[in-house]
């Protein structure tokens, strides 16, 4: 059966198999190579995704629950030439080595922020937790957290 | 549906823990009834009948819940040392019930708040408390047709505080042992209640009904002087921990003794704090 | 030698530019080896052996072959009887021989249209197996009648360093320390995992999988299949956090092999557990040794014997242990080290290998050595050290291509050898400032209580700090040199080509910021390709901390002789044959090196045009490449780390929370300081990670991984490390690295777990076994509260 799955502000019509992640559909048949798996238990976060609103770990989600939700995947955040303001923190901080766990990554400190824009260090530290980053950027990771609440507060005065 | 295909179908709460069992081929289903978009079964309401929690709130709700009372403060605590956020906004209070599993972390700090759950089927609505809805490693009282709706916390006076504490290894990780603690207040300032229960240390969370004796009665100042550790030694006696990948026997035991006089320590400060 | 100061003489050299795949990695577009596809690719899934260790008698595929949608399967049947050796001996073996060596051990494989349809095709797959006995413990697997896991038997050739007397220092010794370590695997525990796709065209064979090092897979290939190297191209591409996992494996031999076999390109894709569990570990280890100590605090003994185990396909003889070399102010001196094979997972060069498990010994035998005469850790390390200059304790490492190194070396002619340091000694760097900076940075004497006291207690809670010291080497030439391509486009920009992995060390940048420094251009006009080896020249790719000083020193070459080229012509046509030296190329632009007031100036793409437009030129392509040999690298350079932090323990549960951290690297000129200090604080999380959770759980029944998964497989997240680390660097320039760089990624980790073993020993006062989880601090306080 065709469902429609409404991703990055578009629809899209795709046969959903009853097992299949959201990770897995989002992957296979969207193309969306941004959603990253890793360990695909919900542990890593990379393949994090949001969901109505909500970050969540799309490995963990069923493909067909994520019908008539509305999902955005990094791909859906920003482009090359106008990145989101996460995306540039990541960047300038370098919040990152590999970029394998950054696009689940960018997305949890969005989330994040929207709803603690103006967080301490730690409970940045601590809300970045969701994910891992097996390369250890860790100080940097939060400090792009940091950084990025500075610039979304800096775009909103402006 | 679910009366149609018996074993062939599984409820599918958040799915969170289902689908490692998928992803394992630990499980092998036809159907799954999904209930996340059952929105009846999502909700969380202070009644006077007491706190009540739908199957289908997630852990990331129970989160937000904190500050509506003493117990959703100690309940959003717990969710908030479970599993990462993003899986949060997925896994359901239900489901975690449900799943059963030794170290589901909200089962302590629920049963030691005296939480019942209401279990819906084809033949009505029954409760049970908590501790009893538990029937092992991943097994419920649930009959064939049934399902979890809701657990509710018995009226919350503003005489009550929980705490509820466990060993960890890393920021994100299930509990190694646990042990949550719920004191109530007569208004002479005694204990008129206490609820201690401890997790991964038997099949289900159990409650300690000798640290629970110990406690009431018993003055504050009692309580946090000498009781705290005797209600701890009493959950050591309790505990019937085994020895896995994670932690050993000794160490769980140990460490419910800890564990309890630490939480019976912080809720006599909470409700120090509260006078 | 001292700290020198390297003057901010460059352009590009140095400057924290953001890597080149920034942008590619925050929007997700960098592709990983999961994320390729090619038109008519298929699936195929590894059989993978129930036993520890069993001859396959028999694979039977009839079911599954039955199923719609499948392929086909390969056995051994359809190996080639050739064995392959993986970088640093990390593999040696045939594809597949028909005899499983661990559980989880390649069988064979299946071929379906869809991942789907072979995964289900798997479980329809029965295998009859005859047991053999098995060897699950590293010690036992060294008696003369354990069973034997290699038909080349157990037990590898020991490699040891000895100088001086052990004796003699034994007796010269006022205290002498004994230690015994006990190390768990460490699981690289990649975030990432691989994939492989394979195609062959006729006996040609293409390879398409996240790889650090591309020129030894293609040689792999080669030596699987027995096919000219020629044959074989080997696309490496970005893979995630690898630290050693993703070199030349044999998963990828076997998708060749699948390929081959049913004539479609092929894609194997691991899956999580795979990669935990039946790729590679770090290898179990034990360390025995003994320190001895004056009261003045000079380390007359250091005595260590090493044991090691490959698992079923690693066959190294040792563990590259640089300790030695660290500690090489110890008077009098043996190092022995011993691999074995057990029927567990292969195991292999994981980051820091050896010296982040024997050096954690050394370290904590060191430190027991202190106490003993009651020397501060800091000054201890200082007094026992080695200094840049000295002499190397490690004076025969391995051997060489041509006999052992010494033989290739006083071979040599004075002339191959002129410009090269002194051999065996130790050209730049080394921990004294690192120590001094890093203590007055951390404040260690106000901090530091003495040994075995808390710089604080409360409650439950107590903190303590630590120092830790960590070596490794800068690449080590093995297999084979170093080259690096630099070609030079009819517009001036240049494309680099060097073999390296992209594993997120961040070495496509700082190797393009070699070539641009060199060569005179804009980081905008290069180019660099690092994983096609139908491009990039033979070079050992991304290990042992080879690719900053090893291939940048090739990169920096070949860019030096791609610019003589160009400045040999520019002469001739435009600087009426001016000396060549005197020019150099500054911003694109072709100028004089030494007289500012000439003013001439020819931009390299005018240049170009004319080189282009003129027949006498002997061709329109300018390629340099290194036209001199590098000396071999082991025999002088060292990587250095010095780290601080505090803990604070939980008495009563055990837990450890690190809180502060500092880290100091010795790694020459920092080429781009953003990814070295990146390196370096990932090396500390990687080695703390060892010290407090990490290990890898094995069945003790069958050595089947039990934590094959991050739930039970603890890694460090953002909020188990201090946001406020801080890295700090000491520039010690070396006289062959490029611009004075040498490496970096390894030492980091090797001195993370000394320091905070060392702050949980000052906070607890007692010595607790790695992984410290919250229950071996309880158990070490229960152990001391005994004995008291």
């Amino acid at each position: 059966m065709t469902q429609i799955l409404k991703v990055n502000g578009k629809s899209y019509p795709v046969e959903i198999k009853p097992h299949k992640s959201l990770s897995d559909v989002l992957r296979d048949d969207l193309n969306l190579l941004g959603v990253k798996v890793s360990c695909g238990e919900g542990e890593c976060g990379s393949c994090t995704v949001i969901m109505d609103g909500e970050p969540v770990t799309s490995c963990l989600v069923l493909g067909s629950q994520a019908v008539d939700r509305e999902i955005t995947t990094i791909e859906g955040i920003g482009t090359r030439d106008h990145l989101d303001p996460v995306q540039e923190a990541f960047i300038e901080e370098q919040g990152f080595q590999c970029g394998f766990c950054t696009p689940g990554f960018i997305l949890a400190a969005k989330k994040f922020l929207e709803e603690n824009p103006s967080p301490a260090k730690e409970e940045a530290a601590v809300a970045m937790s969701g994910n891992i980053c097996r390369c250890g950027a860790h100080p940097y990771i939060v400090s792009a957290v940091m950084n990025a609440a500075e610039k979304i507060k800096n775009l909103k005065k402006t | 549906m679910k009366a149609e295909h018996k074993d062939r179908a599984r409820y599918w709460a958040g799915g969170t823990d289902l689908m490692l069992l998928f992803k394992r081929k630990k499980l092998d289903l036809d159907y799954c009834i999904d209930l996340s978009h059952v929105g009846e079964l999502r909700f969380i309401d202070e009644t006077d009948g007491g706190l009540r929690i739908g199957s289908m709130a997630t852990l990331d709700d129970l989160d937000r819940a904190s500050g509506m009372n003493s117990a959703t403060d100690a309940l959003g605590e717990t969710t908030r040392l479970m599993c990462t956020k993003q899986t949060r906004t997925i896994a359901t209070m239900g489901g975690n019930m449900c799943h059963a599993s030794p170290s589901a972390d909200l089962s302590p700090p629920l049963t030691a708040l005296g939480a019942m759950a209401v279990i819906q089927g084809p033949n009505g609505e029954r409760t049970l408390p908590l501790e009893h809805f538990h029937k092992g490693v991943n097994k419920t009282d649930l009959g064939e047709g049934e399902l979890l709706r809701e657990i509710v916390v018995p009226k919350i006076s503003d005489r009550l505080a929980a705490s509820y504490n466990r060993v960890a290894r890393t920021v994100v990780d299930i509990a190694l042992v646990s042990s949550a603690v719920c004191l109530r207040l007569n208004d002479d300032g005694t204990i008129a209640k206490a609820g201690v229960a401890l997790g991964a240390v038997a099949p289900n969370v159990i409650r300690v009904s000798g640290a629970e004796g110990v406690l009431v009665g018993a003055s504050l100042e009692e309580a946090a002087n000498g009781l705290a550790e005797t209600a701890g030694s009493q959950s050591a006696e309790a505990a019937s921990a085994i020895t896995d990948i994670r932690a050993s026997k000794e160490y769980r035991t140990d460490m419910t003794a800890v564990l309890t006089a630490r939480g019976v320590k912080k809720c006599v400060e909470n409700l120090k704090g509260m006078s | 030698m001292g700290q020198r100061h390297v003057p901010k003489k460059f352009k590009i050299a140095g400057k924290g530019i953001p890597v080149l795949d920034a942008k590619d990695k925050v929007t997700g577009e960098l592709k990983f080896g999961v994320d390729y596809e090619l038109p008519r690719m298929v699936h195929g899934k590894i059989i993978r052996s129930t036993e520890p260790h069993a001859r396959v008698i028999k694979i039977d595929a009839s079911k599954a072959l039955k199923l719609p949608g499948v392929l086909g399967v390969v056995t051994h049947e359809d190996a080639p009887d050739l064995n392959w050796m993986g970088v640093w001996d990390n593999y040696r073996g045939k594809i597949l021989d028909g005899t499983a060596r661990f559980v989880g051990d390649d069988i064979g494989a299946i071929a379906a249209v869809t991942e789907e349809i072979a995964d289900q095709a798997l479980d329809l797959i029965e295998v009859e197996y005859e047991k053999l006995p098995v060897v699950l413990d590293v010690e036992k697997a060294l008696l003369d009648d354990a069973p034997q896991v290699r038909e080349e038997g157990n037990v590898r050739d020991e490699y040891s360093v000895i100088w001086g007397d052990l004796d003699g220092g034994t007796e010269e010794a006022d205290e002498v320390v004994e230690i015994e370590m006990r190390f768990k695997a460490q699981n690289y525990a990649g975030i990432g995992r691989n994939a492989c796709i394979c195609d062959w065209e006729g006996d040609k064979v293409s390879m398409w999988t996240s790889s650090q090092t591309p020129s030894e897979l293609q040689q792999g290939i080669h030596q699987a299949f027995g096919i000219p190297m020629a044959n074989v191209r080997v696309v490496a591409l970005p893979s995630g956090a690898s630290f050693g996992l993703w070199w030349s494996n044999n998963f990828m031999m076997v998708t060749a092999l699948l390929a081959r076999k049913i004539r479609r390109p092929v894609k194997i894709e691991l899956t999580s557990e795979e990669c935990m569990a039946a790729v590679k570990r770090r290898h179990v280890e034990i360390t025995k040794g003994r320190m001895g100590v004056k009261k003045d605090g000079t380390l007359t003994l250091a005595h260590f014997n090493h044991l090691m185990d490959n698992g079923a396909y690693g066959f190294k003889t040792d563990v590259y242990f640089f300790c030695c070399d660290l500690w090489g102010g110890a008077k009098n001196g043996r190092y022995g080290v011993r691999g074995v094979s057990t029927n567990l997972v292969t195991s292999g060069c994981m980051r820091a290998v050896g010296d982040i498990t024997m050096g954690l010994a050394v370290e904590r035998a060191a430190d027991m050595a202190a106490i003993a005469i009651d020397h501060d850790p800091v000054e201890f390390r200082i007094k026992n050290q080695i200094k840049a200059g000295q002499s190397l304790r490690m004076q025969e490492p391995r051997q060489h291509l041509k006999g052992t190194l010494t033989e290739y070396v006083d071979g040599l002619t004075d002339a191959q050898k002129e410009g090269w340091p002194e051999m065996f000694h130790l050209s730049s760097g080394d921990t004294e400032a690192l120590l001094r900076q890093g203590a007055e940075k951390f404040r260690w004497k106000e901090r530091f209580k003495g040994w075995g006291k808390p710089s604080s207690v409360e409650g439950s809670k107590r903190r303590g700090v630590g120092v830790g010291t960590g070596a490794h080497c800068c690449g080590v030439e093995f297999g084979g040199n170093v080259s690096s391509v630099v070609r030079v486009n009819l517009d001036g920009s240049i494309n680099v080509f060097s073999a390296c992995g992209r594993q997120g060390q961040g070495s496509e940048t700082t190797l393009s910021q070699v070539a641009a420094e060199e060569f005179g251009v804009p980081m905008d006009m290069v180019n660099i390709e690092t994983g096609d080896t139908s491009a990039v020249p033979f070079a050992s790719g991304s290990s042992a901390s080879t690719t900053m000083f090893r291939v940048g020193w090739a990169t920096r070459e070949a860019a030096k002789d791609a610019k003589r080229q160009v400045l040999k012509i520019a002469s001739r046509e435009f600087f009426d044959n001016i000396d060549p030296e005197e020019l150099t190329i500054d911003d694109a632009m072709i100028c004089l090196k030494h007289r500012p007031e000439d003013n001439r100036r020819v931009a390299l793409e005018e240049m170009m045009n004319e080189l282009c437009s003129d027949s006498l030129a002997q061709t329109t392509v300018i390629t340099g490449r290194p036209d001199t040999a590098m000396p071999p690298t082991i025999a002088f350079a060292r990587q250095w780390a010095a780290q601080f932090c505090e803990v604070e323990v939980d008495v009563e549960t055990g837990v450890v929370q690190i809180v502060d951290y500092l880290a100091g690297q010795d790694s020459g000129t920092v080429m781009n300081p953003k990814v070295l200090k990146n390196q370096v604080i990932g090396g500390a999380i990687c080695g703390a990670g060892f010290a407090l959770y990490e290990g890898i759980e094995f069945d003790p029944e069958n050595g089947r991984v039990l934590n094959d998964g991050l739930l039970d497989y603890k890694l460090l997240r953002t909020g188990d490390f201090p946001p406020d680390a801080e890295v700090f660097f000491v520039e010690s320039e070396d006289p062959v690295g490029p611009f004075g760089a040498r490496g970096a990624g390894e030492s980091p980790a090797a001195a993370a777990a000394p320091a905070i073993c060392q702050a949980v020993y000052n906070a607890i006062g007692v010595w607790v076994d790695v992984p410290m989880t919250p229950e071996a601090v309880v158990r070490a306080l229960k152990a001391k509260e005994q004995a008291a």
